[in-house]
């Protein structure tokens, strides 16, 4: 069974080059089962300046649980800053992966094949960096899920069960666990795979251990069908709800700027740029150093571009509604933190902002720019800064003007808030990098679902010609 | 085969729509018209009526147009079957008269809305902050301006698809396409522009950003409902017997849950934030909706209007029944008006819910000529986009 590299129609192919199940098998798997896959520089380097970035972490946790949060640049009114955009940043990111594996499998997108593993996992570890800024802002994380969490107590204490912080809990804790089972009952039939081609006894029992007994039977794949289909149904209004919840935590306050009735979309929007951004960001360099620019094509890259540019478009249509109706409220507060925006001490950010995710990313109307590799690259960076930015803006920056001027109040961050941020980037890097190294990256059997599909011409549209069988 | 489907069904006749809605719409209009302008003691409760019934046909005008953009931008094969529908609701036709119609609009400025009362906007300074832009010569001009370069995009866009149907130039459609990707920005820009000028600013102080979002969804799933209704029902007449399928009710089917969905979705966020806010100006809007009954109304659409439709479209089985998904269409059509109304009428009406004799005569005189305008620009062409290759297909297999 072959797939040709050229398509139908002229359009890029899902999968390139003269693919049959076993090559797929091998580009996949040797990735994982091949030491000599990673003699490379690259994987060596990036995951060592990653570890670098990780230790900062360490450092950066250890001295703030020592001496507490006063070590931030929080302050009073910024009671919110860097820890909570970089949570709001960080939850975004993930959002690409449970779209990806969830909605496009329920709308039968079968081009989400070849990223949904990379984009689970990328999800998994996002929200694990995204969970430690609230729970250390808490400055007692160790006690923290006594506050978080409501149990009967003798105190008779419950959480605040109208806030939205309390139900920010329930939606990130289930996000992270349906996130995982998700991406775990995905990987058992790669698992029973790489349990076959493993060829050292000791790695046939580990890869045994994790497949639980997955031999591929008509049961099994009935059974497995049927779970991840259940998945997917429970993920889809995870991809919603989430962000919605994280959006409200800001916009059910009183805080000019914040209670916007646009902001649940708005966030949601926001995250699915600030996540496929990201995908292209890793899958771009991964899919060059590891050669699988055969499973990882222009086509890929060419949708996840049109994705970005469609939620960048909506993003973009947020600010433009925050201004239109700061203005048109006519109330001095709204108008005054638009001032503060356009022309306030932190107005680089502001216009820095509109540059990286209003005008930057407009470049991907082109087609020629979708397919030009750099540019892309280039496109996705501006908008994981400019995303960050929209957090700096939307956070700290309404915190410092308020109702009464006499409460106005810089804010600033510190070296202590750059280290943990820098290392949960490091520590996001590592993890994805040590994934990359020992599980497969791409989803071996979806995979070759698709070239079966592809090849017996039921998705003519698509652009792989099938021109032979096995 | 298909020919023997077609041979044999009696045949489909969407444009008979046209005169019925003729026969009805020309003398209620002249009723409400004349009521407006002659009757001084009618003036102001059939101006409001008047606008009601106006914003709930602009909105659905605005919908089909929306949804037609939408189609271009993405290719997918669900919209083929309805394009025409959509084309004659959002098209040229619909769009100038909907301009036309709100020339009576114009003439009662003075008795719907607070920035055209010179002694309220004096005393009023958030009035006076935005009376450079939302004043009578503003308004007018950016809604004739709006509704011009709408029709003019419609008027492109069909006869595009119409050359294309001639020729079988697949040039056409990737016109279409380069043209209606930045055009739905556009249309979501100035829709929100417009409704603000339209509805919002009947409210002096109120404000959402979610205001155009709601105008956006709304809208576009009363259009898909009423285009989705009109294949349903003539699902066994020819021409459309030739193309019915069990996908292509699953895919409208899905489409319309997905609308509903944003629709209570954008709902929802809107009024989460503003009751726990709980600010004045913002959550004023809920203060009125939460009283004199006007509470059972928001009660009744969370369930009638999201609820029932979400589980309905949720069932395989009526998605696979075109008799039963019109069924849903038709009650989300019903729901559509009734969410109009919960949005518009509470903005001058201190009463509480109660249909007035002028709201059904307005809303039934302009949709009468609506439905005239669509009826005779469904003539214009084929029922169908005979241009496309996935739709053919369809029809071979049928």
């Amino acid at each position: 069974m072959m797939a040709d590299k050229e398509g139908l129609g002229g359009h890029d192919p899902l999968i390139g080059g003269q693919q049959t199940f076993q090559s797929l098998d091998n580009t996949i798997a040797s990735v994982v089962q091949d030491q000599k896959r990673h003699s490379n520089k690259p994987w060596m380097a990036t995951t060592f300046i990653a570890f670098i970035f990780v230790n900062i972490l360490m450092v950066s946790v250890g001295w703030l649980v020592y001496q507490g949060i006063g070590i931030w640049g929080n302050n009073v009114p910024a009671g919110w800053a860097f820890d909570i955009i970089n949570f709001v940043w960080w939850i975004g990111i993930g959002h690409a992966g449970t779209l990806i594996s969830a909605i496009l499998l329920l709308l039968r997108q079968q081009w989400r094949n070849s990223i949904n593993r990379f984009s689970e996992a990328m999800t998994i570890f996002a929200v694990m960096c995204a969970a430690m800024f609230p729970l250390f802002h808490t400055g007692r994380p160790w006690v923290a899920f006594y506050w978080l969490l409501p149990y009967p107590n003798i105190m008779g204490v419950w959480p605040q069960f109208r806030s939205p912080l309390i139900w920010d809990v329930f939606a990130v804790s289930t996000y992270f666990t349906v996130s995982l089972v998700f991406w775990l009952v995905g990987l058992v039939p790669d698992f029973g795979t790489l349990r076959d081609r493993a060829e050292k006894v000791a790695m046939k029992r580990f890869w045994a251990i994790l497949a639980m007994g997955w031999r591929g039977s008509q049961k099994h794949w009935h059974r497995y069908e049927q779970a991840y289909l259940i998945l997917a149904g429970i993920s889809t209004p995870l991809v919603l709800s989430v962000h919605s919840i994280v959006s409200l935590d800001f916009a059910v306050s009183i805080v000019p700027g914040w209670n916007t009735a646009v902001f649940p979309p708005y966030f949601v929007a926001g995250a699915v740029f600030a996540g496929f951004a990201m995908v292209l960001l890793l899958a771009i360099p991964i899919r060059a150093i590891y050669g699988l620019k055969d499973l990882i094509t222009m086509r890929h890259i060419d949708w996840c571009a049109k994705i970005m540019l469609t939620t960048g478009l909506i993003v973009f249509f947020g600010y433009m509604l925050e201004v239109y109706y700061g203005w048109y409220s006519g109330e001095i507060p709204e108008t005054r933190v638009m001032l503060w925006r356009f022309f306030g001490p932190y107005k680089y950010l502001y216009w820095l902002l509109i540059l990286c995710n209003g005008v930057i990313p407009q470049l991907m109307w082109s087609p020629k720019a979708r397919r030009h590799i750099p540019t892309v690259w280039f496109v996705c960076l501006v908008v994981s800064l400019g995303m960050w930015l929209e957090r700096f803006v939307i956070i700290p920056m309404s915190l410092t003007i308020n109702y009464l001027p006499a409460s106005d109040r810089m804010y600033y961050p510190t070296l202590w808030d750059f280290g943990m941020f820098t290392g949960t980037i490091g520590f996001f890097v590592f993890m994805m990098f040590l994934f990359v190294r020992f599980l497969p990256t791409i989803n071996m059997f979806e995979m070759k679902d698709l070239l079966h599909t592809l090849s017996h011409g039921k998705a003519r549209k698509v652009a792989v010609g099938a021109k032979g069988g096995r | 085969m298909s020919e023997v489907h077609a041979a044999q069904a009696p045949e489909a006749n969407v444009a008979k729509l046209g005169p019925a809605g003729l026969l009805i719409g020309v003398p209620l209009l002249g009723v409400s018209i004349g009521l407006m302008y002659l009757a001084p003691d009618q003036r102001v409760e059939m101006a409001q009526s008047y606008l009601f019934g106006w914003v709930f046909w602009a909105a659905l005008t605005l919908g089909c147009f929306g949804l037609t953009l939408l189609h271009h931008t993405v290719r997918g094969s669900w919209g083929l079957s309805i394009l025409r529908m959509l084309e004659a609701g959002g098209g040229p036709r619909a769009l100038s008269l909907m301009a036309l119609l709100f020339l009576p609009v114009v003439g009662m400025y003075g008795v719907l809305y607070p920035w055209a009362d010179k002694a309220r906007v004096a005393a009023d300074t958030i009035l006076q902050h935005k009376s450079g832009w939302i004043n009578p010569q503003m308004v007018t001009g950016r809604t004739f301006v709006l509704f011009a370069i709408w029709a003019l995009a419609a008027a492109w866009l069909r006869r595009s698809s119409a050359r294309q149907d001639e020729s079988g130039d697949e040039t056409e459609a990737q016109k279409r396409t380069n043209f209606a990707a930045p055009g739905i920005v556009f249309f979501v820009i100035t829709v929100t522009l417009a409704v603000t000028d339209w509805v919002m600013s009947l409210d002096a102080h109120w404000y959402s950003t979610m205001f155009g979002p709601l105008f956006v969804v709304g809208p576009a799933l009363g259009a898909l409902a009423l285009c989705t209704l009109i294949v349903c029902v003539n699902a066994d007449k020819s021409p459309f017997n030739q193309i019915m399928s069990l996908s292509l009710t699953k895919d409208l089917g899905n489409m319309l849950f997905t609308l509903n969905l944003f629709w209570a979705y954008f709902n929802f966020s809107q009024f989460i934030i503003y009751w726990n806010g709980n600010l004045p100006t913002p959550a004023g809007y809920y203060f009125h909706r939460s009283a004199d009954g006007w509470n059972f109304i928001g009660g009744f659409l969370i369930v009638f209007q999201f609820l029932v439709p979400f589980f309905a479209l949720m069932t395989p089985r009526i998605k696979a029944s075109p008799r039963a998904l019109a069924w849903v269409c038709g009650w989300l059509i019903l729901m559509r008006f009734l969410d109009v109304y919960y949005i518009v009428t509470p903005m001058y009406r201190t009463t509480g819910p109660m249909v007035h004799w002028q709201d059904i005569v307005a809303l039934l005189g302009v949709g009468g000529i609506w439905l005239a305008a669509f009826g005779s620009q469904v003539k214009g062409a084929s029922v169908y986009p005979v241009h496309d290759m996935r739709l053919m297909e369809a029809v071979e297999h049928a």
